[in-house]
Parts: structure tokens; C-alpha cells; sequence
């Protein structure tokens, strides 16, 4: 490996000093105002619906639909990596960023990034599952290809062949003849997205974010990972027909 | 190599102590995927475990599953339960794990050429239990014309959860002891078990609630039976030299 010479040996080296003395900036200051102390921030503004031990069991959380995530498992619907994959810590600030629409995970920038970069290592420390694996590396985003009228019906001839019907319906309003049955790994009840119902996918709008959902697969969820079955082409194709199923005054409105 | 690498002694030191954090630091981080807890010897004198999981009570009535979709590929008629499988004139309770679990000394085993299957035939997964051990790969095919998602159940192994078409082939590493669930989110009836052990000192009961575990070195230990809805049976057994012990178990609906 090229990075293993004597130079890079130096920078390796440089690069552990950065990180142990950027950590110990962060604790000098965590201890000096608590706001920036993980711990704390999670436990006001978290806690109240992710529970105090991270269980999804807060206060809060019995009067929601979705409920709040349970971080015991390690399972993260919204991750640049592959299926069976923990998310990245990239992964995992962006959710913090964005929020999850349509549940009541909202954005958390009201939050500073020193302090979501401090609730990281706090969600992570709720699970065993980051003490036995490692996240893989992000799946690899191929080429665009531009939507066209071809592109669209050859997306909808995937969408066939891969039965995405089968739980988000023929005609893509979430109502397929699995749809009524599905239940998420904690045992409630979850529906496949009405993609007429516009654009507030969970994990994100653009067209990137929805070819990683289905090439990633909702983790904790029953929407699969596609990432075997389809070329970086066919997933683009795909991206195109269930764009086109989302209804274009709500595309635009919701586009990036 | 440390010490190649800067001529000026301060910063040497500076750079020692700074590896030997981040090496304590890389250490504990994985630790737990590095814990090796079972160690192979040569087994002399090793007796025999053998006996059978049997249903204390009346046989409860099968639970037929009712096939709601896809009947021209999964066959219409409902069909038996596999969760439960009781033997008609010996009341043995088939797919039963029976293994010794605080047994970290014992005969070797190798199951790197060994590729168990789990296939999925007119939307039924086959077999319905699995053992491995730790380190063990997974085939898992789809013999059926249509898509099936294959989905695990776990936090230690990876959960996985993937669509997958006629012949296709999924092959999955299973790297912790773990009971996995697998299950098919289409077809609700189906489900699976991918259990996986640390020590080779399991065995998995025939359809009579049969078992045998072979070559156990001499010494108390805990055996216990799992089985997926009746829960988890313990007996405490004391084997001597070369003994064939015979250990029973009866278990019932809790
Ligand atoms: C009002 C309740 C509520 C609060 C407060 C809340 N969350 Fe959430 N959170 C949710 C819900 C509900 C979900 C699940 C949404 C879903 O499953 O689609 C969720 C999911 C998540 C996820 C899972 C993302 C994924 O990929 O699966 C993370 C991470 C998360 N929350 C972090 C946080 C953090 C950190 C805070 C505190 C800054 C916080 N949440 C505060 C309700 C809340
Ligand atoms: C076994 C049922 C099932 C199948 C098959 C399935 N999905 Fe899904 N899908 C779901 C469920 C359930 C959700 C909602 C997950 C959630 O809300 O967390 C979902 C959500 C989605 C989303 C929305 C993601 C977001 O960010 O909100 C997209 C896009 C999607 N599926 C695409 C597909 C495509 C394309 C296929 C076929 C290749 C497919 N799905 C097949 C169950 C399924």
C-alpha cells in the first residue's frame, strides 16, 4: 500500500496527532459548557422520544407514528451502505441535518455541528452492533443517465420484474397485495411509500437519494436492497419511471 | 518504524505515546470481533451425549399457514407450520438445538469447505433451522419463479435485507454467535432460523426429537435445548471418560 512508506508513515502519524489533539480540544470544552457534551445534548433534546438508554421508548414516544427509533439494534433505515451495512458517521449527520419528513424526526439545525458531531458517538454507543462490525464503504452512485420518455417505460418494465409492486402497488400508491401486512423489525405496522403522494421521502428528494434507497435497502424495514438485481443503468431507469409516478407540480415543489 | 521516522527526540516521544493510544484505541474498539473464546485440543476418553426432545403433554393440533398470495407458485392449499413439529407416536420435537454452551476446550473443526444451504422451494424456506459455527458462509438460493426478499434478524451479524430472483444466489458470512431469524416480508408465512454457535458441541433434533453430540471431553457442563417457540431447557450433566450419557428433555407450551 502506498501509503505505508516512510512519508506516509510521517503523516499517519500526523494524522493520529490531529485526531488525539482535536479530541482533546473537544473535551476540554465539553467540560467547560455542557452544551457540546453529547451526553447532554442527547438527553434534552433526544431523549424525550429515542429514550434515555436509546431504546425508542421515551415519553414521548408511545403518542407517535412512526415510532421513535430504537438505536439498540444498529439497524438505520437511511445509509449510503450496503444492505446488512451500519451507516456511516456521514450517514448518520446527514440525518441529523435533514431530519426524516413525514415522521416527526425533524431537522435538528437548530443544533450546532460540534454538537451533532457529539450525538454520534452517543447514538453509536447504544448498540453492541458497532463494538462486533465496521460500516462498509458507501455503494458507488454510476453514472447518471437523463430521463427520457424510453428511459421512464423501461424503469416501469423493472419495476414489473422486480415486483416493487408487490408492496407499493401497481400503480405505485402504496397499496400492493403485500402492503396491509408489513410490519417493521420492532413488530408495528409500516406502509410501503405512495409515491402519487408526492415527494417526502424519508431519506431525501433527489434522484441520487432514491437510487440509494433502493440499492441500500431501509434496514429495520421490509423494502429490500435491489443491489444484486440491478446494473447501474436499470436503477437509473428506475429512479425515472417511479419519479414520473410523483406528481409533477409536487416534484418541482419538492425538488432540491 | 516509529523510530525511523523523526529524527528530533521530542517529537519521537511525542509520536511513541501517540501510537500507543491509538493502538490501546484500535484494540478496544474491536475487541469484541477479535474474542475468540473456544480453543481447539485433541479430545481423549471423549464420551457421547445422546437422548431425546420430547413434548410433555397433548399434541396440540397443527397449525395449518393460510397462502393469502402467488398461487400459482406457492400452491394454494394452506400448509403445516413448521414452527412446531411434534412426532405422532413419540411425541419428539423436531429442529431442536441441543449443544453445550460453556464447553471452550474441545475437538477440532473445520467448516471453511462447507457451504450450508438454505434454498427456497414453492415459498417455503428449506431447512427451517440451521446450525453453524461462527465463520460459516451461507448459500441462500430462490428455486421459485418469482422474487422473494430475503430478510435476517440480528445485531451482532449483519441484518441484510435483499430481493432476490429465480436462482439467484445470496451467499452471506455469519461471523457471531447469534440466533438469526430469517423471514420473507412478501409472503408472511415464511420464516427461517440461521443459528450460530461458537463450538462445533451442537446437534439438531431428527423429526423423532432425536440427538447425538460426539467427542466431548469429560467434565460437567450446561446443556441446553432451544427450540423457536418452546424457549430454552438447561440440564446440568456430569460425563465421565468414554461414557455414553442418555439425557432427555420434555419440554412444553409455557
Ligand atoms: C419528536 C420525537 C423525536 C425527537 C425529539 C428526536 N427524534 Fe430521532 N426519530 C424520531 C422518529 C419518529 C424516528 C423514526 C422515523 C422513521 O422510522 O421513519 C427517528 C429516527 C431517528 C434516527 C434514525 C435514522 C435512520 O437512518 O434510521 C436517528 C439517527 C435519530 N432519530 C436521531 C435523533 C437525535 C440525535 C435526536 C436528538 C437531537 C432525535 N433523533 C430526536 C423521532 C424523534
Ligand atoms: C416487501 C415490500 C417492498 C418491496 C418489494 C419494495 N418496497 Fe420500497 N418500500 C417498502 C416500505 C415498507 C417502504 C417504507 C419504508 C419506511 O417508511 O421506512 C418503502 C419505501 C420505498 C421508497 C421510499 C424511500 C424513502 O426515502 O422514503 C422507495 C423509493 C422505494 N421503496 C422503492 C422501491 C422500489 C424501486 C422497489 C422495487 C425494486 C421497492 N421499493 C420494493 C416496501 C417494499
Amino acid at each position: 500500500m502506498k501509503y505505508f512508506n516512510k512519508k506516509g508513515c510521517i503523516g499517519a502519524v500526523a494524522v493520529a496527532f490531529t485526531v488525539a489533539f482535536s479530541l482533546a480540544i473537544t473535551r476540554a470544552y465539553a467540560t467547560e459548557g455542557a452544551a457540546t457534551d453529547g451526553k447532554e445534548v442527547y438527553k434534552e433534546y433526544c431523549a424525550p422520544c429515542h429514550g434515555e438508554e436509546g431504546k425508542g421508548d421515551g415519553p414521548v414516544a408511545q403518542s407517535i407514528f412512526p415510532k421513535p427509533r430504537d438505536f439498540t439494534t444498529g439497524a438505520y433505515k437511511i445509509r449510503s451502505t450496503p444492505s446488512g451495512s451500519l451507516p456511516t458517521d456521514e450517514d448518520i449527520l446527514r440525518t441529523l441535518y435533514y431530519g426524516i419528513p413525514g415522521t416527526s424526526m425533524i431537522p435538528w439545525d437548530v443544533l450546532t455541528q460540534e454538537q451533532r458531531e457529539a450525538l454520534v458517538p452517543v447514538l453509536k454507543g447504544f448498540s453492541e452492533a458497532f463494538q462486533y462490525r465496521k460500516p462498509e464503504p458507501p455503494v458507488e452512485i454510476g453514472l447518471e443517465i437523463r430521463a427520457t420518455a424510453e428511459t421512464i417505460a423501461l424503469g416501469k418494465k423493472i419495476y414489473e420484474e422486480k415486483e416493487c409492486w408487490k408492496c407499493h402497488g401497481e400503480e405505485g400508491k402504496g397499496d400492493g397485495p403485500s402492503a396491509s401486512e408489513l410490519e417493521d423489525d420492532w413488530g408495528n405496522p409500516i406502509l410501503p411509500f405512495d409515491f402519487t403522494k408526492g415527494t417526502n421521502l424519508r431519506g431525501g428528494n433527489s434522484d441520487r437519494d432514491v437510487y440509494l434507497r433502493f440499492t441500500t435497502g431501509m434496514t429495520g424495514t421490509p423494502m429490500p436492497s435491489f443491489a444484486a438485481e440491478l446494473s447501474n443503468e436499470q436503477r437509473w431507469y428506475l429512479v425515472h419511471y417511479v419519479r414520473s409516478l410523483m406528481k409533477p407540480a409536487l416534484v418541482a415543489k419538492g425538488a432540491e | 518504524m516509529i523510530f525511523n521516522v523523526n529524527k528530533n527526540k521530542i517529537s519521537n516521544k511525542a509520536t511513541l505515546l501517540i501510537s500507543i493510544l491509538s493502538l490501546t484505541f484500535t484494540l478496544t474498539a474491536y475487541s469484541k470481533a477479535d474474542e475468540k473464546r473456544y480453543k481447539e485440543i485433541i479430545v481423549a476418553n471423549g464420551g457421547c451425549i445422546t437422548g431425546t426432545v420430547s413434548f410433555d403433554g397433548d399434541i396440540p393440533p397443527t397449525k395449518l399457514l393460510p397462502i393469502n398470495k402467488d398461487h400459482e407458485f406457492c400452491g394454494k392449499e394452506p400448509r403445516p407450520s413448521p414452527v412446531l413439529e411434534i412426532h405422532q407416536v413419540n411425541k419428539g420435537i423436531k429442529n431442536v438445538i441441543v449443544s453445550i454452551e460453556d464447553i471452550f476446550e474441545g475437538k477440532h473443526f473445520d467448516m471453511s469447505g462447507i457451504r450450508p444451504l438454505l434454498d427456497q422451494q414453492r415459498c417455503t424456506f428449506i431447512p427451517h433451522v440451521l446450525v453453524i459455527t461462527a465463520g460459516t458462509t451461507v448459500d441462500i438460493l430462490n428455486g421459485d419463479n418469482l422474487m422473494h426478499n430475503v430478510h435476517s434478524h440480528c445485531t451482532k451479524n449483519s441484518p441484510f435485507n435483499e430481493g432476490t430472483t429465480y436462482k439467484q444466489r445470496l451467499s452471506k458470512r455469519f461471523d457471531f454467535e447469534e440466533t438469526v431469524k430469517i423471514s420473507c416480508d412478501v409472503h408472511k408465512w415464511m420464516s427461517a432460523w440461521i443459528v450460530v454457535k461458537e463450538n462445533p458441541y451442537f446437534a439438531l433434533t431428527d423429526e423423532k426429537g432425536r440427538f447425538t453430540i460426539e467427542d466431548v471431553p469429560p467434565g460437567t457442563y450446561k446443556l441446553q435445548a432451544w427450540h423457536e417457540s418452546l424457549g430454552i431447557n438447561t440440564k446440568e450433566i456430569n460425563l465421565g471418560p468414554n461414557e455414553e450419557l442418555k439425557v432427555n428433555f420434555s419440554c412444553n407450551q409455557k
